[in-house]
């Protein structure tokens, strides 16, 4: 796998940006793609390798303490929701493995309907989210 | 035929074909209407929200009609939004086939039977049981639509022949949904 993966925003998908060494990984902008699925697979590929990387390489959690995870999402369809879901259920997995995974969510502070997407997934995926109004 | 009127309540108004990029359009349309309007932001992003679900449902389903090109144009897909004294009515259109009727019905009955925290409930149980499809699916855009309006969706089956009927679905985001946050 390769060390990061890039993804730039457009009018109608977000930025995402997943670096290992960094150990951070960023979902911001907006969600509707046409194609939820093929938008999001090179992502949760890449989640996946790295679950995979971890699972074989027994030292890898000492060499990984935690990862950051940081979503400013401003708008994301229903649709999307269940990718944002499936992403993080990788994270769960990581997590299990022993690796801290810290999850910051920001959203606007006028904007209390993605505070409460924010909890949805939150409680789905059973990993506590740091949420921030801004 | 393709029309775009716009009327002194009537945010918007479309009939035609629906895909991605005519969605996209609409988008736009909605936020040069609410800033020449001068719709507050709040208001903005949950018609937004709504008219997202209820255009991708109809987006969705294209498939099963947009080859009996027989239905066009008395039955092309139809959205419009309205601003009404109760608050923002937004209308999809579309055939389906009358062998689908049941199901929908069933589905948005169900919603329209939930108060908000079993909407929230039955959301976080789709969201992590719910069939999936490329195009979404997983039932989750009622549910969302249900969750911003506050009021119940209401629907009409209007049959066409006896393959097809026009399926009307009508969501209003009240006044006081609009104002709860």
């Amino acid at each position: 796998m390769n060390d990061t993966l890039f993804i730039d925003a457009t009018e109608f998908t977000p930025e995402i940006h997943l670096n290992l060494s960094q150990r951070k990984l960023t979902f911001k902008g907006v969600s509707r793609p046409e194609d939820v699925i093929k938008f999001y697979h090179p992502a949760i590929q890449w989640l996946k390798d790295l679950e995979q990387k971890i699972r074989n390489q027994g030292d890898m959690r000492y060499a990984i303490p935690s990862f950051h995870v940081e979503f400013r999402m401003s708008y994301f369809n229903s649709a999307s929701s269940k990718m944002l879901l499936e992403i993080l259920q990788i994270l769960r997995r990581i997590k299990e493995m022993g690796i801290d995974i810290i999850v910051d969510w920001y959203y606007d502070a006028n904007d209390e309907a993605m505070y409460e997407d924010g909890m949805d997934l939150s409680e789905a995926v059973d990993i506590a989210f740091n949420f921030h109004a801004c | 035929m393709d029309k775009l009127t716009l009327g002194k309540n009537t945010i918007l108004s479309y009939q035609g074909p629906l895909n991605f990029e005519i969605i996209g359009h609409l988008l736009n349309a909605l936020k040069e209407e609410t800033d020449a309007r001068e719709i507050p932001l709040g208001h903005y992003k949950k018609i937004l929200s709504v008219m997202i679900e209820i255009l991708e449902n109809v987006f969705k389903y294209n498939e099963h009609f947009e080859n009996a090109s027989y239905l066009f144009p008395t039955h092309a897909p139809i959205f419009y939004i309205e601003h009404i004294d109760d608050g923002y009515l937004l209308v999809s259109g579309n055939p389906i086939l009358n062998k689908d009727i049941e199901k929908l019905r069933k589905h948005i009955d169900h919603i329209n039977a939930l108060d908000k925290e079993g909407l929230r409930q039955l959301f976080r149980t789709t969201l992590t049981n719910g069939e999936f499809s490329s195009k979404g699916g997983a039932s989750l855009g009622f549910i969302e639509m249900a969750k911003v309006s506050g009021e119940k969706i209401a629907y009409s089956f209007s049959p066409i022949d006896e393959t097809f009927s026009f399926y009307t679905c009508k969501v209003l985001i009240s006044n006081k949904a609009l104002n709860s946050d």
